[in-house]
C-alpha cells in the first residue's frame, strides 16, 4: 500500500489487475467486501468503496443475496481502458526520462528490440 | 450520518492548565475513528469527558443524544477501556473478564474464550503479576469482546509486542466488518492504524486541528523536495508544515492537495513530490509552536 | 444496519440484567475479601486466645477453668476486634480500587453505592448473625473450655442474643462507613485532602473533649454510657453510619477516577 492514491482506488486497482490477468474470471465471484477488508487490512468502508467504483464503472456487479461478480466483457473493457491510458501513464515518462539521459529514437529503438528477446 | 456523539464548545481547565478549549465535535455512527495527538494534548481527558467519569463545566456533550453523567441508560453502552485502569486487589484476569460479562449487554463470551487463547492471557494469574503486555491483553479482550455501540480505545496497545498489536488490528476489522459499532482509537503508532481508519481526529494543545475523513486527512500535504531555490520558489505563498535542507537541496511539507496545474509546474522544475504519510502529517502538524488550526 | 442502529432510540431490550446486582456480584466474585479472610482472622484470632488462655494457666500453675468458668486473669479477650480492623481496610480498598474498576466499566456511581452499601448491608447481618450463635456457642461451653471470651467478652457479658445481634450488626455498619468516608476523602481529595480532614476531625474530638472537661460532664457521660448498655451505646453509632454514607455518596457523586 503507497501513500500516493487514496486506498479505495488502490483497491479497485488491484481487482481490476486480478481482472486482467484472469485470477478473477468473468461472471465469477470475487470476494466480499468484508474478505477485502480484511485481507489488505483495511477499513470495509474504504474496500466498500474501492468495490463500489467498480461497480459504477460497469466491471463489478451485485446479485442480490450472493455477492459481487465480474461483469461479461469488463477484461475487454478494462484492457481498452488500459491501452488508452498506455500513453500518458508509461510512454510519456520514459520519453521524458529519454531526453533527460540523451538517449535518442535510435538507440530508444535498439534498446526496445533488445528487451524483447531477451 | 447519525451522530452518536456530539460535543460543543467544550472546555475544561485543571489548575493553570487548559486540557481542552472551546472543543467541538461529532462522533459519527458505526465508524472508526482516529484520536490523535501529543502527550497531554487532551485526549485522554476529552475521553473521560465524554465517557461520563469526568464533568464537563463547559459546553455540552451529548451521547446517544443525552447527556452521559451518572446515566445509566448511555453508560451501559459504552466501553472506555483506558490504560491506567484499576483493578481491585486479588482479581484475576480471568475475575476482570467474568465481571466485565456482566455489564456489557452484548458481551460475546465465545469470542473472548477466542482471544484468551490468541492473546496467550493465563486466566488464573492475578492482575498485579501480569506484565504489561498481558495487562493491555486484558483491556483489549474487554473492549473487543464487549461489543459495545460506542467503544473507545485509549492506547490500548502498551507493552503488547508487534504480534500481538497486530492481532488486535485484525480481530477489530473482523469483528467491526460483522458487528459494525464506533470505535475511537486513540494512538501514537498512527502509520500501524492510518489503514484501520475511516474518520481521523487531530486533537493539540487542547485543540481540535484536524476533525475530518481519514482520505481527505491523507493527502492534506506534499512534500516537495528538490534544490533549495526552486523549492523555495514553489513553496513561496503556501503554508509550509515542515522544512527541511541538506547542502543545497531541500524539502519542504506544504499543506493543501495540489492541483495538477501544481503538479506539472513543480516537475518542470525539477522538483520531486512525495505523499506524507498520516504519522509524518501528524507530526508535522503538532510539532511546531506556530500551530495554524484547519477552520 | 443492526443492534447498533437501535440503540440511538430509546427502545430498551426486553430483559436486562440489574446492574447493581453485578456490583455486588462484582464484590463477592473473588469470595476472598469480603468472606474468607475475615472469617480466618477471625478463627485464627480466636486460636490464639484459647492457645494463649492455657499457656497462662499452666504458667500459672492452676487449671484451665477456674471456679466462675473463668480462667484465673485471662477473661476477656479483645481479639474479637481483629475482624473489625480487617473489614475497615476492605471498605477503604473497595472505594480505592472497587470503585475506579466498576467505573472503568461503565457503571454509574449510584448504581456502585447502592450495591456496595448492599453487600456491606448484607454481610454486617450475615457475620453478626454467625457471631452470635458463636457467642451462645461460647457461652455452653464456658468460654472454649478454658475460659476465653471472644464473642461475649467484656461489654458483652451479659447482653441476651438479640442485643449482640444488635450491636455486632452496628458495629459492623461503623466500620464499613466510616472506613468507605475516609476512602472516599482520599478518592476525591487525595493526600493533601485527606491529611487535613484527619486534621480537622482531630480538633474537632479533641475540642469536645475539652467541652466535656469543662462542663464536667465526664461523669455523665459515663452514667450515660452505663444507662444506655452495650446495645444502647451500638444504636448510638447509627447516626454516625448515617453520615459517613451521607459523606461518601456526596464525596463520590463529583469524584473523578484520576488516571
Amino acid at each position: 500500500m503507497d501513500e500516493g492514491k487514496p486506498i479505495f482506488v488502490q483497491i479497485a486497482e488491484q481487482i481490476e489487475n486480478d481482472i486482467i490477468s484472469g485470477a478473477l474470471p468473468e461472471e465469477g465471484q470475487v470476494p466480499s467486501t468484508n474478505e477485502f477488508a480484511a485481507f489488505h487490512r483495511i477499513n470495509p468502508a474504504t474496500a466498500g468503496k474501492g468495490v463500489n467504483r467498480l461497480v459504477d464503472a460497469g466491471v463489478l456487479y451485485k446479485r442480490r443475496g450472493i455477492g459481487m461478480f465480474v461483469a461479461e466483457g469488463a477484461r475487454a473493457r478494462l484492457i481498452e481502458g488500459r491501452r488508452e491510458r498506455f500513453q500518458d501513464e508509461y510512454l510519456g515518462p520514459l520519453l521524458a526520462e529519454a531526453a533527460k539521459l540523451g538517449i535518442d529514437r535510435q538507440q530508444l529503438i535498439t534498446m526496445l528490440e533488445k528487451g524483447k528477446n531477451a | 450520518m447519525n451522530a452518536v456523539v456530539e460535543v460543543t464548545g467544550l472546555s475544561k481547565r485543571f489548575k493553570d492548565v487548559v486540557a481542552l478549549d472551546d472543543v467541538s465535535l461529532s462522533l459519527h455512527e458505526n465508524t472508526i475513528h482516529g484520536l490523535l495527538g501529543r502527550n497531554g494534548a487532551g485526549k485522554t481527558t476529552l475521553m473521560q469527558l465524554l465517557t461520563g467519569q469526568d464533568f464537563p463545566p463547559h459546553g455540552t456533550v451529548r451521547v446517544f443524544g443525552q447527556h452521559p453523567v451518572e446515566n445509566a441508560a448511555v453508560l451501559r453502552r459504552i466501553c472506555f477501556i483506558k490504560e491506567s485502569q484499576k483493578y481491585p486487589e486479588n482479581f484475576t484476569a480471568g475475575h476482570v473478564l467474568r465481571s466485565a460479562s456482566w455489564f456489557y449487554e452484548g458481551w460475546d463470551q465465545g469470542f473472548a474464550d477466542q482471544l484468551v487463547r490468541e492473546f496467550r492471557l493465563p486466566l488464573k494469574r492475578e492482575i498485579k503479576k501480569l506484565s504489561r503486555g498481558q495487562l493491555s491483553a486484558v483491556g483489549v479482550i474487554v473492549g473487543l469482546a464487549a461489543r459495545a455501540p460506542l467503544t473507545f480505545f485509549d492506547e490500548p496497545y502498551l507493552g503488547l509486542d508487534a504480534v500481538a498489536r497486530q492481532l488486535f488490528y485484525d480481530r477489530l476489522l473482523e469483528d467491526y466488518a460483522e458487528h459494525p459499532r464506533t470505535v475511537v482509537l486513540s494512538t501514537h503508532l498512527i502509520d500501524e492504524v492510518a489503514n484501520l481508519l475511516e474518520r481521523v481526529i487531530l486533537i493539540d494543545q487542547g485543540r481540535i486541528l484536524i476533525d475530518d475523513e481519514a482520505e481527505n486527512a491523507r493527502r492534506a500535504a506534499t512534500t516537495v523536495a528538490g534544490r533549495a531555490d526552486a523549492v523555495d520558489a514553489f513553496a513561496a505563498g503556501r503554508e509550509v508544515l515542515h522544512r527541511s535542507g541538506l547542502g543545497g537541496l531541500s524539502a519542504v511539507t506544504v499543506r493543501g492537495q495540489l492541483s495538477d496545474q501544481d503538479r506539472a509546474a513543480a516537475d518542470a522544475a525539477g522538483l520531486d513530490l512525495s505523499p506524507v504519510s498520516l504519522q509524518d502529517l501528524v507530526v508535522r502538524t503538532t510539532s511546531g509552536t506556530d500551530r495554524k488550526e484547519v477552520a | 444496519m443492526t443492534a447498533a442502529a437501535a440503540s440511538l432510540t430509546t427502545a430498551q431490550p426486553a430483559r436486562r440484567p440489574s446492574r447493581v446486582l453485578g456490583v455486588v456480584r462484582l464484590h463477592l466474585v473473588d469470595g476472598w475479601n469480603y468472606v474468607f479472610v475475615p472469617w480466618l482472622v477471625t478463627g485464627a484470632a480466636l486460636l490464639i486466645s484459647i492457645v494463649i488462655a492455657i499457656i497462662i494457666a499452666r504458667a500459672s500453675g492452676g487449671s484451665a477453668v477456674g471456679a466462675d468458668g473463668f480462667t484465673e486473669g485471662v477473661q476477656f479477650s479483645g481479639a474479637g476486634q481483629a475482624m473489625f480492623w480487617y473489614l475497615g481496610v476492605i471498605a477503604i480498598q473497595t472505594i480505592n480500587l472497587a470503585l475506579p474498576f466498576a467505573l472503568g466499566l461503565s457503571v454509574t456511581r449510584r448504581e456502585f453505592l447502592l450495591g456496595t452499601g448492599a453487600v456491606f448491608l448484607g454481610i454486617s447481618l450475615i457475620n453478626s448473625a454467625l457471631y452470635t450463635v458463636l457467642g451462645g456457642l461460647e457461652e455452653l461451653t464456658g468460654g472454649w473450655w478454658v475460659g476465653t471470651r471472644m464473642f461475649t467478652s467484656l461489654m458483652l457479658h451479659d447482653v441476651d442474643p438479640l442485643g449482640r445481634f444488635v450491636f455486632f450488626t452496628c458495629l459492623h455498619l461503623v466500620v464499613f462507613t466510616f472506613g468507605a468516608a475516609m476512602a472516599s476523602v482520599f478518592f476525591r481529595w487525595k493526600a493533601m485532602g485527606t491529611t487535613i480532614t484527619i486534621i480537622a476531625l482531630a480538633f474537632l474530638l479533641v475540642g469536645l473533649a475539652a467541652l466535656v472537661t469543662f462542663t464536667d460532664g465526664w461523669a455523665g457521660i459515663g452514667d450515660w454510657l452505663a444507662a444506655s448498655g452495650t446495645v444502647g451505646v451500638g444504636l448510638w453509632t447509627l447516626p454516625l453510619t448515617a453520615l459517613c454514607s451521607l459523606a461518601t455518596w456526596a464525596l463520590l457523586s463529583r469524584a473523578t477516577p484520576k488516571g
